[in-house]
């Protein structure tokens, strides 16, 4: 009998413990991230940005995740392609355990899936600058990049600044539409700081030769150049300027893809002297944040390479998540509708540039906000005109 | 316009030249290909790219010396190559040519994803072999890698020639091209020649992507770039004269700079498509072919 | 095959996609796949017809899809046109393209026939890409709303997915009726033998020209309703890939038979999406498939399975002759 008593005390003991295990395993918070892993800007906007979701996810999971709940990041590749980020934002805006989305990194895939986030009303994070995106309306869409407009004020400004009046501009854009637009825009800002422009150059995502692009430039007698690329584009402009002997003589500004990880690697300090505006200077020694983010990442990806696309999707993760934390409700899956409004009252401080969204404003950060940095041998540090 | 194109014409001279020896080389290998087997293999450019792996592997990664590193990626590819041809091409040469070319096709992209599975989609640096101080000639600014490869490519093209005039496969090779099944009768071995045509045009790869990594830097997704250009070479040319191909491509690369530097580099693409789709309904045999 | 059979098996096929739409009307994500597989099967329906059947090869299918969606899309975004006439332009226009095209072209075999076609369609992406007054270039055009049928208050996806049906019963029907047709008799004999059908009196030229157009009008109205759907489209949605996709689709499905397009469309759409979570080894599988396909089943599934029937009935039918003999 007493053996049998004991038994039974075991089994329930057994079962209590089982039971508040189960109890613990509430349902997880799922992110969806749509990025190329794959295809030209897999190096540059695809990878980095996954990697900040995973840090930003883990980082939130270990104090305990939302409420108790935690999160978990659901990636898909788009291959660059659009037709692969819209099937992927199908698959993900309707499924009701996803809260919002990330991506993807092309702007016409990001105006492709438009319609989709505003039918499902899931509130959509993207590092995209392309301008054409907040035009005719921005319901869902958050936008974790300065717009193309607002770093081309910010960088014309600063340019403006060091060189003085009477610049001659000109102009090097991708022939995708967030190039077109943002070259399209920098025409038209450049008069407001006393510039002319003397020469548009485009190119196709993966060319790898611009000697006849800079020969161009060159004959125009440009003295700064505005350089919208990334990675493989940026190395190839910066190789022909300097075969050409016009390295020198240019003043570079640009875009966050004129000293991203890929760039640095490819061309090194043929960038020394480049001005341009990103998400965060990386190597500032003032910014507190940056030491133990990297020794976050080193620990994570051994492999990797830190760059700011790396800390603005950690950012948004960030975002998205003191959002959850107002208006997650026990177990039931997230209402999107209300995480939106939530949303709409984000303050937050990124690693440079405080994101302040209103219903009247989703466009990243101000212009005031825009980090601005120059790359000298192997550091990204902060630009002061 | 005369006088920018004035100025500005030993420049682009220079870089048509540079990346017509590319195309030609690429075009030269499509011949080879074309010559022993009828078969146009849209894997070309993904042979190259296989050579950039293996040159960015031996000259950056293990820091061999230029003078072991090209030999062994010319070996490398060779083997890659003969692999994928006894594997694929093999099984359906006797059939109408548009099957191994579907399948060409459907090689380079198989032969794309596993490099890229193997070694990552992002383009690494390999450092020019001579430095990358450009040397000035009359007005235009030489890389000195621009040397490696012009100089790359005619070694290349000699080496081609006289194994083709002068010794005993390479004349076969031209024997069977000319009349294939002729060659069949006399007891050419008709399995081996399409192992040797893609062979020779792996080889041809290989040393092609020597030369050229530094300046294309290793990048798994230039694949069909390659084979497009080289392609649109080897048919303006002729695929059926090797001379024909060589001077289709360098046309190619000329055109390309042309175009780029005195119109806008954003109808490089555009003007080289349309002349190769003019060529094929006009003169499909090409510049300097025969009809038949 | 008796009128009967026919009729009763177009009934099951156009039938299907009701069906099974019915089904999963719940999902968005079924139905869009559902939906991706239509568009993909009136495109390779089109290239079916022309290579399998009258041995022309093709690699436009990215050209003239391009050139439906561009048609359907500017003219309900510029001029507020509905989508039926949307779709009857793009199929008109493509098809006359189409037909203009062949013509310089007509004397050119084998694969000579298929680098003009993949010529063209890398030119008609360049065109898309810088003839930005029209297409708006790289950054493509958006901005319509999904057409629905306007007395029926279904899901609209479901809505689409029958106009769709529509469509592409359509093409259905009028590819396997010119196959059935002494038409097709002729496409045959083209295939096997310009020569020969030439001196049995077919004209080749216009065998030729009329082929290369109807497949190009069928590819040009799934164009049409690949705008509709995503309702974003740019040089970039074009690609050699799509026309790549669209031969293993044929490939696999079997050529020579146009149900061929419908098994091979609806087999590599589906095979698609588990490998959406492995996208490294996408491209891998689908080139992998096309050349075990060739090299191990090179008419495809459809036609190797109706010869295994055909041949078992042959045999059955050769053995009872035998036992009634003896």
């Amino acid at each position: 009998m007493t053996v049998n008593r004991l038994l039974g005390a075991l089994v329930a003991t057994g079962l209590a413990f089982a039971s508040s295990a189960f109890a613990q395993e509430r349902p997880t918070i799922k992110i969806g991230g749509v990025l190329p892993q794959q295809g030209p800007l897999a190096d540059s906007y695809g990878i980095p940005p996954m990697q900040g979701i995973q840090i930003a996810i883990d980082e939130i999971n270990a104090k305990g995740g939302i409420k108790g709940r935690k999160l978990k990041p659901v990636f898909r590749d788009d291959r660059t392609q659009i037709q692969g980020s819209v099937a992927a934002f199908q698959e993900l805006a309707k499924n009701p355990e996803i809260a919002a989305i990330f991506g993807p990194a092309l702007t016409g895939a990001a105006m492709a899936v438009r319609p989709i986030i505003d039918e499902n009303t899931i509130p959509q994070f993207s590092l995209n600058y392309g301008i054409g995106l907040v035009k005719d309306g921005f319901t869902y869409y958050y936008r974790m990049s300065p717009s193309l407009d607002i770093g081309n004020t910010a960088i014309l400004a600063a340019a403006q600044k060091k060189l003085g009046n009477g610049q001659k501009l000109a102009i090097l854009s991708s022939t995708d539409a967030g190039g077109t637009e943002g070259a399209a825009d920098a025409v038209a800002q450049a008069p407001k700081f006393g510039m002319t422009v003397v020469a548009q150059e485009k190119f196709q995502y993966g060319e790898t030769d611009f000697t006849a692009q800079m020969t161009r430039i060159k004959a125009s007698g440009a003295t700064v150049m505005l350089a919208i690329t990334q990675g493989i584009a940026t190395n190839a402009a910066v190789r022909a300027a300097r075969q050409l002997g016009i390295l020198q003589k240019l003043t570079i500004i640009g875009v966050s893809g004129l000293a991203d990880a890929q760039s640095v690697e490819l061309a090194g300090n043929l960038l020394n002297g480049v001005i341009l505006w990103d998400f965060v200077c990386i190597d500032d020694p003032s910014n507190p944040r940056i030491p133990p983010f990297l020794e976050a990442y080193k620990a994570k990806f051994k492999d990797g390479r830190v760059s700011p696309a790396v800390m603005n999707a950690y950012d948004a993760i960030k975002i998205i998540a003191a959002g959850l934390e107002k208006v997650v409700d026990g177990d039931k899956p997230i209402d999107r509708v209300k995480l939106n409004a939530a949303l709409n009252e984000t303050k937050y401080q990124g690693f440079a540039s405080f994101y302040n969204f209103t219903p009247a404003w989703h466009n990243g950060p101000q212009a005031d906000q825009v980090a601005l940095c120059t790359y000298q041998d192997g550091k990204r540090l902060p630009f002061k005109p | 316009m005369f006088d920018f194109l004035i100025a500005t014409l030993p420049q682009l001279l220079v870089t048509g030249v540079m990346i017509g020896s590319i195309y030609a080389l690429v075009a030269l290998c499509y011949y080879v290909v074309h010559a022993g087997t009828g078969v146009i293999n849209f894997a070309q450019g993904d042979f190259v790219v296989i050579g950039l792996a293996f040159t960015w592997l031996f000259h950056v990664d293990l820091g061999l010396p230029v003078v072991l590193s090209i030999p062994l990626t010319i070996l490398s590819t060779l083997a890659c190559v003969a692999v994928f041809e006894r594997l694929a091409i093999r099984p359906v040469s006797d059939r109408d040519p548009m099957i191994p070319l579907l399948v060409t096709l459907a090689g380079g992209i198989l032969i794309r994803s596993t490099v890229q599975l193997i070694w990552g989609v992002r383009p690494r640096l390999v450092p020019h072999y001579s430095g990358d101080d450009p040397i000035l000639l009359l007005d235009a600014a030489i890389l000195p890698q621009t040397l490696w490869i012009v100089g790359g490519t005619i070694v290349i093209l000699g080496a081609v020639y006289v194994f083709f005039k002068h010794t005993l496969f390479g004349l076969s090779m031209l024997g069977a091209a000319s009349d294939r099944e002729g060659a069949r009768v006399i007891g050419v071995n008709a399995g081996m020649i399409g192992l040797y045509s893609f062979g020779l045009s792996a080889m041809i790869s290989g040393a092609a992507a020597g030369v050229i990594a530094p300046v294309t830097n290793a990048d798994p997704q230039l694949g069909l770039e390659f084979a497009i250009k080289g392609f649109a070479g080897a048919i303006i040319g002729g695929i059926e004269k090797p001379y024909a191909v060589v001077i289709g491509g360098l046309m190619i690369g000329l055109l390309e700079a042309l175009i780029g530097g005195l119109f806008s580099s954003e109808y490089r693409n555009l003007f080289v498509f349309g002349a190769l789709m003019l060529t094929l309904i006009v003169r499909p045999q090409g510049l300097f072919g025969e009809r038949t | 095959m008796s009128a009967r059979s026919v009729l009763l098996e177009r009934g099951i096929i156009l039938l299907l996609p009701v069906m099974l739409g019915a089904l999963v009307m719940n999902s968005a994500y079924f139905l869009t796949l559902l939906t991706f597989i239509l568009i993909n099967g009136a495109i390779a329906m089109g290239t079916c017809f022309c290579m399998g059947r009258a041995g022309q090869i093709t690699l436009a299918q990215s050209g003239f899809v391009a050139i439906g969606a561009y048609v359907a899309m500017l003219l309900t975004l510029r001029f507020g046109m509905p989508a039926g006439i949307g779709v009857v332009s793009a199929v008109i226009v493509s098809g006359l393209v189409g037909f203009a095209l062949s013509l310089p072209i007509m004397k050119l075999k084998g694969h000579y026939l298929g680098l003009v076609t993949l010529a063209f369609s890398l030119v008609v992406a360049e065109v898309a890409t810088h003839w930005t007054s029209v297409t708006n270039g790289a950054s493509g055009l958006y901005g319509i709303k999904m057409p629905s049928i306007p007395f029926l208050e279904l899901n609209p996806r479901y809505e689409f997915l029958l106009m769709l049906t529509v469509y592409w019963f359509a093409v259905y029907v009028v590819a396997d009726n010119l196959i059935r047709s002494r038409y097709g008799r002729a496409m045959q004999a083209l295939k096997y033998s310009e020569w020969g059908a030439q001196s049995s009196g077919i004209d080749i030229t216009r065998v030729k020209t009329e082929v290369f157009a109807i497949s190009a009008a069928m590819m040009g109205g799934a164009g049409a309703f690949y705008a509709y759907f995503i309702q974003y489209i740019g040089p970039e949605s074009f690609t050699l890939e799509l026309s790549i996709t669209v031969i293993a689709m044929c490939i696999l499905g079997g050529m020579t038979d146009i149900r061929g397009a419908l098994v091979g469309s609806a087999l590599v759409s589906v095979m698609n999406e588990p490998l959406r979570a492995y996208p490294q080894v996408q491209p891998l599988v689908y080139a992998l498939i096309i050349i075990v396909m060739i090299i191990f089943l090179p008419k495809g599934i459809v036609p190797s399975l109706v010869g295994t029937f055909a041949n078992r009935r042959k045999r059955r039918r050769l053995a009872g002759a035998a036992t009634d003999a003896t």
